[in-house]
């Protein structure tokens, strides 16, 4: 059972940092698409069709696939000043009640979001301007990635009851490892 | 009595005409009521973002939604897209033949219900006028220009051989000082005076007089206004009514304040545009952007040209009851 | 319980989450998310909390922050901030803090290209603050002065939060531009006299960092070498001015430009695929605060703590200097917690029918709100510029840029009042 649920967080951890670095190339494909349209109208008088509606959705893949890692790799910014003076079990016990009210929030917030893209799909929602292009795949993207995160902070959960390792400390020992990360560059 | 707290949402500033006439008409519903209906103001997309805000009021998230829907959320509202360019210049007739328009129309009520919110007000843009670099005369001197555009302007000008450029308007705004866009379009008269185009282009022209392109529309949430007490539901029918003459002095005073704008400044030259070109912009644009129109209004099962026609013999009607003059008729009255 | 109880109890939380390590972002969501489902109910709540996620991130405009990101990495990579520095040491080194100097200088011409703060305290964080530790700059100094110099990103035009105020208000965004020109250029110049001083006052740093003066040859040499900085800049004030870019899509050319350099450095795919997945993971963590602040204000706008606030100063009648001061005052403390775009749409429908009726310039009260949010970026404990310039440079702990940042928050406030005791600062060019 414990050999499972630590294999399942060893996926899920590399599925988020996977998918981070993967979405991270799409900052290739949304320069050159801005460029692109940008040259073709100035030089031509051309208009690509969408480029504004695909850019955000390509940052919205950005932001939304990229947040999982951000909790797998405990890099979100917070304040520490007040629990690194904690002895280490308070901090965890503490950690882990945060986690909770992290889990319970991160719910409601995905269960809304579930429902915000079905009813654009719904309803046809389409973006304003020349070209109708369907947006319920924007809101599912914003739905998923929060589903991820959600599952993200439960395997947090879990390396916190198995392994005692704090949800939302940075672990150096982690980010030396590979992690995608500040260290790099 | 209990007193009744209601939200009202936008994406317009409230410093807006828009928002300004709605102030107005809830202003006096609380006053017809004793203060028994008071009113929580959210504007410029605080509580909710342009294309929110109906579908938002629609589920709750406010009770009063005041934008354009039919720019917003053109899939749930394709019947209120009916304010097509060449229809009228006249914002009172336009906004009264609505009114009738909804009241008599079982299709139009259908949409609004089918949407769950309940059409309280519709607020014509004034006319849609045409600023830039070039002359435009002719449909010719539209050719390959880049032109920002969006809605039926956009749609008609990308038929007369435009290429259309569809960033933000603010975007646009900062491109045509450096040449990026040639022109901008689909701005109501008086809205690109405030925002400075007169020093900005060197010409201001009727754009074949399209006139009215958008109409935002006031609306509450169904179930809350099936909520209300008949004399409530009664004060908010006619505050709406008085908004309508409400909006079009406010609206004429704006356009008048917009000319002497106009008449100070220096770069802009007004054009004057030749009634046979009009026409002409008129007939080449014409048939496609019923078909437009015929088009997406057939996805609800209803009759596209019966719905213009009809909504078309309102506004002809109120025409001639309500004169109305454009801003830039009035420019070259006063010039004289 | 009434509204202003409910939105100090929201703030409380927040504060309460905060001291016991919840990422800041969790922390605004959390609360934020509370206070809608306690003041809203839940049915409210459902599309209001569904279309937050959503629309707080679905800007286009917001595709500067991956792309200038990604932009400073390749010049980074490429050494073309190192070169940058080294000429820039040749022509100011010989002066107490003037590397710091030639720090600000480059993020006020960032700015001129760049209508956001964040990617300008980016960019300018990854060329300027390896080159100011390695000089024997303090960890505070460095990270203080790129947080704050990225301020002007804003503050000098193109502007993302001037745009937002124009929208808000309908102030020609012409005009802003104009009036940002001045007091942009008079923030430049106190900060650098700030480092100058710091610089000087300390003995050890001083005597770490002044170097000889550089002989005029070198520094022509040092500058030639340096030219890659200059076509970077050319490019995206090129394409910007020649009207072949928007604001936004300038920063897609200065990305295209800063990789095609990078490649013809001899920078490997690795190290290209590196710069983008780095870019890409901070671009989610920026934005979770851009998304936690947005859900924040909505929230806190609910409670209408914001706008009996402002009736309450209505009400007192002051005289026009006094009710702008006291009308920027929330900003400091708003700006503590919600970013600067948040705050302005937020604060704007409330505040702007007062400072008309009062007869204050909108123009030059649109500066000062500019100015207000951009303080807000380098406070405490939410201050975007800081942790930007944290995650571009981890040596560099947040603690330390914010105590760092001390001194220019003062320094800060002193613009402030020039510009409120002058307005021709401000309004002289727009006249
Ligand atoms: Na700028
Ligand atoms: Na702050």
């Amino acid at each position: 059972m414990r050999q499972a649920l630590l294999a399942c967080a060893r996926r899920t951890n590399a599925l988020s940092q996977g998918m981070a670095r993967l979405t991270g190339l799409l900052i290739i494909v949304l320069m050159l698409a801005v460029v692109a349209d940008s040259l073709l109208r100035g030089a031509a008088n051309i208009a690509i069709w969408g480029v504004l509606e695909l850019s955000t959705m390509m940052l919205l893949a950005l932001v939304y696939l990229g947040l999982p890692a951000t909790q797998a790799e405990r890099v979100n910014f917070r304040v520490s000043v007040f629990t690194d003076r904690l002895p280490r079990r308070a901090n965890l016990a503490l950690g882990g009640l945060l986690l909770l009210l992290q889990l319970a929030l991160l719910a409601i917030l995905a269960w809304f979001s579930w429902r915000s893209a079905l009813f654009s799909f719904h309803r046809q929602e389409v973006s304003i301007g020349l070209v109708e292009i369907p947006l319920w795949p924007h809101r599912t993207l914003v739905a998923v990635g929060l589903t991820l995160l959600w599952w993200q902070a439960f395997v947090s959960g879990i390396e916190l009851v198995l392994h005692g390792k704090h949800p939302y400390e940075l672990d150096l020992k982690a980010e030396v490892e590979g992690a995608i990360g500040r260290q790099a560059a | 009595q209990e007193s009744i707290k209601l939200k009202v949402a936008s994406n317009y500033p409230a410093t807006s005409l828009f928002s300004r006439v709605q102030k107005h008409m809830l202003d006096e519903v609380t006053a017809s009521t004793n203060g028994r209906v008071t009113f929580e103001w959210y504007y410029g997309g605080v509580l909710l973002k342009a294309a929110d805000v109906f579908p938002g009021v629609g589920r709750g998230a406010a009770d009063i939604a005041f934008t354009v829907p039919a720019a917003f959320n053109p899939r749930e509202y394709p019947i209120t897209g009916v304010t097509l360019p060449f229809l009228t210049e006249n914002v009172q007739a336009a906004s009264l033949a609505f009114r009738d328009w909804y009241n008599t129309t079982p299709a139009v009520q259908k949409e609004y219900q089918r949407n769950n919110v309940r059409f309280l007000l519709a607020v014509p843009a004034s006319e849609n006028v045409l600023w830039s670099q070039k002359k435009v005369n002719t449909a010719a001197d539209l050719k390959g220009m880049r032109i920002r555009m969006l809605a039926g302007p956009g749609d008609a000008l990308s038929l007369l051989g435009a290429t259309a450029v569809t960033v933000p308007y603010t975007d646009a705004i900062d491109l045509l000082s450096r040449g990026g866009v040639e022109a901008i379009s689909a701005t109501p008269f008086e809205q690109g005076v405030k925002d400075g185009l007169p020093e900005m282009v060197n010409y201001l022209s009727s754009a074949g007089r399209m006139g009215i392109y958008a109409a935002v529309i006031t609306a509450m949430n169904l179930d809350r206004w099936n909520s209300l007490p008949k004399d409530v539901q009664a004060a908010f029918l006619k505050a709406a009514d008085n908004a309508i003459q409400y909006y079009a002095e406010a609206q004429g005073k704006d356009a008048d304040e917009s000319v002497d704008i106009l008449l100070k400044a220096k770069r802009v030259q007004v054009l004057k545009m030749d009634p046979q070109e009009e026409k002409a912009w008129r007939d080449k644009t014409r048939d496609a952007i019923l078909k437009k129109y015929h088009d997406q209004v057939a996805r609800t099962g209803a009759d596209g040209n019966q719905l213009v026609a009809s909504y078309t013999a309102l506004v002809r009607k109120y025409e001639q009851s309500h004169p109305y003059q454009t801003g830039i008729d009035r420019y070259f009255a006063r010039k004289k | 319980m009434t509204a202003g109880a409910q939105g100090l109890l929201m703030i409380a939380g927040l504060f309460v989450l905060l001291a016991m390590g919840l990422p800041i972002a969790m922390a605004l969501v959390a609360s934020g998310v509370v206070a809608i489902l306690s003041v809203q109910g839940w049915s409210a709540a459902d599309y209001l909390l569904g279309a937050l996620p959503y629309s707080g991130a679905a800007e286009f405009a917001f595709i500067v922050i991956p792309l200038f990101l990604f932009m400073g990495h390749m010049a980074f990579s490429a050494g073309v901030s190192e070169r940058g520095f080294r000429a820039a040491l040749a022509w100011f080194g010989h002066i107490p803090g003037g590397l710091g100097i030639a720090a600000v200088s480059a993020c006020a011409a960032f700015a001129t290209v760049s209508g956001s703060s964040i990617a300008t305290a980016a960019t300018v964080a990854k060329v300027a603050v390896p080159e100011m530790l390695k000089a024997g700059y303090s960890k505070r100094l460095a990270g203080a002065a790129v947080a704050t110099g990225g301020t002007l990103g804003v503050l000098i035009p193109p502007s993302s939060v001037m745009v937002l105020y124009s929208i808000a208000t309908e102030t020609p965004i012409p005009h802003l531009f104009m009036a940002g020109i001045v007091p942009g250029i008079l923030t430049a110049v106190l900060y650098a006299v700030l480092i100058h001083m710091t610089v000087r006052r300390d003995p050890s740093m001083k005597e770490l960092t002044v170097l000889p003066r550089a002989p005029m040859k070198q520094r022509l040499r040092l500058t030639l070498s340096s030219w890659e900085i200059i076509l970077l800049f050319a490019v995206v004030m090129g394409t910007l001015y020649a009207g072949l870019a928007t604001a936004t899509e300038a920063a897609g050319y200065g990305a295209l430009a800063a990789l095609a350099v990078a490649l013809a450095r001899g920078t490997r795919w690795e190290e290209v695929k590196k710069g983008l997945q780095v870019s890409g993971a901070s671009t989610a963590s920026i934005f979770f605060l851009i998304i936690g602040a947005g859900i924040f204000s909505v929230a806190l706008a609910t409670t209408q703590m914001p706008q009996q606030i402002a009736t309450a100063v209505t009400s007192l009648q002051l005289p026009p200097v006094l009710l702008m001061i006291l009308l920027l005052l929330p900003f400091l403390v708003l700006g503590c917690f919600i970013d600067a775009a948040s705050m302005v749409l937020l604060t704007m429908p409330i505040i702007f029918p007062i400072v008309k009726q009062a007869g204050i310039d909108p123009v030059l009260f649109g500066i000062l709100v500019v100015k207000m949010t951009e303080i807000g970026n380098i406070t405490p404990p939410v201050g975007l510029n800081v942790f930007v310039v944290s995650t571009t440079c981890p040596e560099i702990p947040v603690r330390e840029a914010f105590r760092g940042v001390l001194p220019f928050f003062v320094v800060e406030l002193v613009v402030v009042a020039l510009l409120i005791a002058f307005p021709s600062l401000t309004l002289g060019l727009v006249r």
